[in-house]
């Protein structure tokens, strides 16, 4: 039995069966994990070389006494506090054109919740040739403005999540409600997308 | 000659999608660039792929923060 004891024995065994990509454990990735785990997704590739610092602690899936743990690591662990029976493929690691297809072959969709333009700029580059559906997030900085964050198709395998505005080198801090709008809507994108429904 | 930009009707004289997404960002390198439904490889040479009457073109802008 699935984490989500509300859905129909086909939904579970869609989301069960289906392995989800993360492109990083952060703002973004932590909670779109969370949401995923509790929709029913057990099996998950996540990326990130990053470590559990303070600062992070304002909006990511983390808690005070995993400071200074692999996110990765410190994710794995929070997450099967909801679900035990997760399959999981860690990798330590940063994400580059050398290794971004070969970590995510294996998924049939992936959420790139990295934090700079330029590496999400580079793993689009290097995901899309792949021909999976892959959901982004642009512009979800600051606070207010919810409904500013929306949800575009792009081409066909792109859905890009945010008011590709908000950026964070423009002084606006990264905070948890509207981080975490952006996270549990990729998370939605991810299940509506595993379960056929059209976006 | 009009092209539909973000939605909307646009007079551009700009022969090629490089030459029109130039003007409208600073770095290509933090768009998407969709052309008539397809995204455009960020690696291929824009300025041979023309534009034309009609063709539906969107840019969609990629910021930091996770």
């Amino acid at each position: 039995m699935g984490a989500n004891t509300y859905l129909t024995e086909r939904e579970r065994g869609i989301l069960e069966g289906a392995t989800v990509g993360l492109a990083g454990a952060g703002g973004l990735g932590s909670n779109c994990a969370a949401h995923l785990v509790r929709a029913g997704v057990k099996k998950l590739v996540i990326a990130d070389f990053d470590v559990v610092s303070e600062s992070n602690l304002n909006r990511q899936f983390f808690f005070r006494d995993q400071i200074g743990q692999k996110k990765v690591e410190a994710l794995a662990a929070n997450l099967r506090r909801i679900e035990p029976e997760l399959q999981l493929s860690l990798h330590d690691v940063r994400l580059s054109p050398e290794n971004a297809d070969w970590t995510f072959a294996g998924c049939a969709v992936i959420v790139e919740a990295l934090d700079s333009a330029d590496a999400k700029s580079m793993l689009l580059g290097s995901l899309l040739p792949m021909g999976k559906p892959i959901i982004s997030a642009s512009g979800i900085a600051g606070w207010g403005r919810s409904c500013e964050i929306r949800q575009r198709r792009i081409g066909k395998n792109l859905i890009l999540i945010g008011d590709t505005a908000s950026d964070i080198r423009n002084g606006l801090a990264p905070v948890s409600p509207r981080v975490g709008i952006a996270a549990a809507m990729q998370a939605n994108a991810v299940v509506a997308l595993l379960l056929g429904e059209a976006l | 000659m009009k092209i539909i930009y973000q939605g909307r009707e646009t007079e551009t004289s700009a022969q090629n999608v490089a030459t029109f997404v130039d003007v409208q960002v600073k770095r290509r390198s933090e768009v998407v660039v969709e052309l008539n439904g397809g995204i455009l490889d960020a690696d291929a040479d824009w300025s041979r792929i023309p534009l034309v009457e009609g063709a539906e073109l969107n840019i969609f802008q990629i910021v930091s923060g996770g």
